[in-house]
């Protein structure tokens, strides 16, 4: 906390930050670095890097393994719908449901965690470009509204965030998937190897590369070289993967400029009646429950999509009844994510005298290939999607469903099974209108405050994309002589997918949109938003790249306006 | 026992604080019970023994001297991850142990952990391809004696290989001989 010189809090600053996730924690390094005094406020715990309890935890050292038990379960009913994140291992990174329940009219999956550094230090790290096909696309279709942006706008921007973040990865001179600034690329497995020759012989519109993955592959700014421990989502002690702990949250605190409050709900966006502008942030303290406003001349938000979008609901004045910067009535509609639980698998009879070594954080990725071009144009759907997934060796978990036991198991054990491979898809869900999130304001959270209702679900565009998704997954499986080829699909609703964006769009009218081109609500110039809920389309790639590129381009202007007294 | 109840109770026997060393040393070492005075949390002191015979005839030490089920203290891992079911699920599973009692009665006349080795796997064979609810109790008890072997200390380290920190780069096709046998660790 910063103190003044009678002892008192500091109560006013050239900037705030709102949260310290992906987005916030480079808001809070670009406007410190460049000479402003910045709040940063933070609803959850503080976590210090380092302050990872779990990293080097093993099986037997936690109880039952690692899996949470029934009862405490009963707190993480949504955050466990994934399937893969919640355990005893990362139980303390996740929101409890208990905590702050939501209304889901039809459902929606809000997987989230509040602590200092957000979901980075969760996220699964993929980091790709978008390319100029993806911000052409509403305004060539006609769908929603046209980006004020083009990837000309933004791409100096990717390159400096990927030259500070590190993302490691191959060019492969793809104009729907730009190249970036890369450290060297992962490796294939065996199994890979096999799957991208053959997807190169077999087709002229696709290609397989490694992912790209905001793990360090070579030591980067101060921070070490991946150890392939596979433990990203406890945290790492090496620091290397991207998080704003062992990244951005450190350099803006070099600086001397930065003050962080967490424990501080941001409940609200202050008006100054007088000349439209923001004057602040009230926010709850949920140590204390005491609520305290603070002044700044600009205001980041950076809470992620939906809490961003919450704040701005809160955020009610006679100039704005509906929620800060609503004019158009676009504030909580045309909510995306991406859809997945879509693709397929199959077995190798080869490489069984192959084994690897290393938990490589990181996949294959099959750029999109669908309406690329004219000749790629498809009937049924417009857009498009990637593939994740990859190849690995089965272990002991493969014989957990069979029947051997004695001696036969105990040799089991120690052989490994076949090697496995499988495409996941990744698709582009349109912006609609009438997917939306809302405020409920008659059910409050633990901290009093209004919850949300969730009203969206994927339709027939996204549905005939994910039929083409199974089938191409399953034709590349069979044409690279894999067997038992099985293409699947799972339960999907929106959320799932955690890359949450759409709910306070950018565009250029503000009859029908939030946000400008710099990312400001175009009624309230002081105040930017460069989290998910900025964007105008989804397109079909993991977005958190975009977000940091967003933001260091907003905070670069934001400075700009600010000295010479545009703002 | 759990952690606090060892800090608890060393620190009554031994009528003095844990000083930092002990405690680091209690906490380190008995996250997962140990103690010889191991009490089962969901078992019975009888559904314990015989889940213990269950788990070696699954998962038996091998005669050139490789652990087993009961080297690995299989039983207090299927005791403590009961937890993690249903209630429901958690009374089908503890309720279902008899029925490789009673198959053990109809078959030999007596309880199973009476058996011999090969009367053992006779049974097991027989809950392999029993009725259904016979072919469920034998499926789930031995998921749940290979998750526990895997994820102890002794099974991780003595069978599987243990590799905590691969380190750079990442290797995805290298030979299998040099390795040996499968990694431990799955996440
Ligand atoms: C398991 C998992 C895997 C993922 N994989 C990928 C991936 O591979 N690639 C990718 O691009 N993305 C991935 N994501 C998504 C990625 O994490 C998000 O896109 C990204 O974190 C969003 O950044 P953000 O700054 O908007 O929000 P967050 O990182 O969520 O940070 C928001 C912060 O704001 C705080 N906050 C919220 N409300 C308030 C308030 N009212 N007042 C004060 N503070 C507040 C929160 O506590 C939080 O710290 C993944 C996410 C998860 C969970
Ligand atoms: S896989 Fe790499 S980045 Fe992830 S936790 Fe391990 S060493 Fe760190």
């Amino acid at each position: 906390m910063n103190f003044n010189s009678e002892g008192k809090e500091e109560i006013s600053y050239d900037a705030i930050v709102v949260g310290t996730g992906i987005s916030g924690g480079w808001a809070a390094k670009e406007l410190c670095e460049k000479g402003l005094k910045t709040l940063v406020l933070e609803r959850g715990r503080d976590v210090k890097h380092m302050d990872y309890p779990t990293a080097s935890l093993e099986a037997w050292d936690v109880p039952r393994g690692g899996r949470i038990s029934h009862e405490e379960a009963k707190d993480y009913k949504v955050q466990l719908r994934t399937g893969y994140t919640v355990d005893e291992f990362t139980k303390h990174w996740w929101v409890k449901d208990t905590d702050q329940p939501y209304e889901e009219v039809k459902p929606f999956d809000w997987i989230r965690g509040y602590h200092v550094g957000g979901r980075s230090l969760m996220w699964g790290r993929q980091s790709y470009r978008w390319a100029n096909i993806d911000f052409e696309a509403n305004a060539k279709e006609g769908i929603a509204i046209d980006w004020p942006i083009r990837y000309d706008d933004i791409a100096p921007w990717y390159d400096y965030v990927e030259s500070y973040i590190g993302v490691s990865g191959r060019a492969e001179g793809l104009s729907q998937l730009p190249d970036g600034k890369f450290l060297p690329p992962m490796q294939f497995n065996c199994v890979e190897q096999h799957v991208a020759d053959s997807i190169k012989s077999n087709y002229s519109d696709r290609i397989m590369t490694i992912g790209r993955t905001a793990n360090l592959t070579q030591e980067h700014k101060g921070r070490g070289t991946c150890q392939n421990r596979g433990r990203c989502i406890r945290g790492c002690p090496f620091g290397a993967y991207f998080s704003s702990q062992a990244s951005t949250l450190p350099a803006a605190y070099s600086t001397g400029n930065m003050t962080l409050r967490p424990n501080s709900i941001v409940t609200e966006v202050i008006l100054d009646d007088a000349n439209q502008k923001a004057k602040g942030v009230r926010i709850k303290d949920t140590e204390t429950g005491a609520s305290y406003e603070f002044f700044s001349k600009i205001v980041f938000l950076n809470a992620s999509c939906l809490g961003t979008t919450s704040i701005l609901m809160q955020s009610t004045s006679e100039r704005f009844p509906d929620g800060m910067g609503n004019d158009s009535g676009q504030l909580g509609h045309n909510l995306m994510d991406h859809h997945f639980q879509c693709g397929a698998s199959g077995r190798s009879d080869d490489y069984k005298d192959k084994y690897f070594k290393g938990r490589r954080p990181n996949g294959i990725y099959v750029p999109r290939f669908r309406n690329v071009d004219n000749t790629s144009k498809m009937k049924d759907f417009v857009r498009g999607y990637g593939y994740q997934g990859g190849g690995n060796r089965s272990n002991w978990q493969s014989l957990v469903g069979e029947s051997m036991i004695g001696s036969a198991l105990q040799e089991a054990l120690t052989t490994p099974g076949d090697w496995a491979f499988g495409f996941h898809g990744f698709g582009e869900i349109l912006p609609y209108y009438d997917n939306k999130v809302e405020l409920n304001r008659d059910v409050l959270d633990k901290w009093g405050m209004p919850t949300l209702t969730f009203d969206c679900e994927i339709k027939e565009n996204e549905r005939a994309m994910r039929e083409d998704m199974k089938t191409q997954a399953a034709e590349m499986c069979e044409r690279a002589g894999l067997r038992d080829v099985h293409p699947w699909e799972n339960r999907y609703a929106l959320g799932l997918g955690i890359h949450e964006m759409g709910t306070a769009r950018m565009g250029h009218d503000p009859k029908t949109s939030v946000l400008n081109k710099w990312n400001q609500i175009h009624a309230v110039k002081n105040v930017f938003v460069t989290d998910g809920a900025c964007m105008t389309s989804a397109a079909c790639v993991n977005p958190s790249l975009t977000y940091m590129a967003l933001t260091a381009r907003a905070a670069d202007y934001a400075v700009r306006a600010l000295n010479n007294n545009e703002i | 026992m759990n952690r606090r109840d060892v800090l608890k109770s060393s620190s009554l026997i031994l009528g003095y604080a844990i000083t930092g060393g002990t405690a680091v040393a209690v906490l380190n070492g008995c996250t997962v019970d140990k103690t010889p005075d191991w009490v089962p949390m969901n078992l019975s002191h009888e559904q314990a023994v015989l889940a213990e015979h269950l788990a070696e005839t699954i998962l038996p030490a091998s005669t050139s001297g490789k652990p087993g089920a009961t080297d690995a203290q299989v039983v207090r891992f299927i005791d403590a991850v009961l937890d993690s079911y249903a209630p429901e699920e958690k009374t089908a599973f503890i309720d279902n142990l008899s029925l490789f009692d009673s198959m053990a009665m109809k078959k030999y006349d007596t309880g199973y952990t009476q058996l011999d080795q090969d009367q053992r796997l006779e049974v097991m064979e027989d809950m392999m391809g029993g009725d259904p609810m016979q072919r469920k109790a034998f499926r789930d008890f031995r998921g749940n004696t290979i998750v526990g072997f895997c994820y102890s200390e002794v099974g991780a380290k003595q069978v599987l290989k243990f590799d905590p920190v691969p380190g750079h780069p990442y290797q995805g096709c290298i030979d299998f001989e040099d390795v040996g046998t499968i990694w431990s660790i799955t996440r």
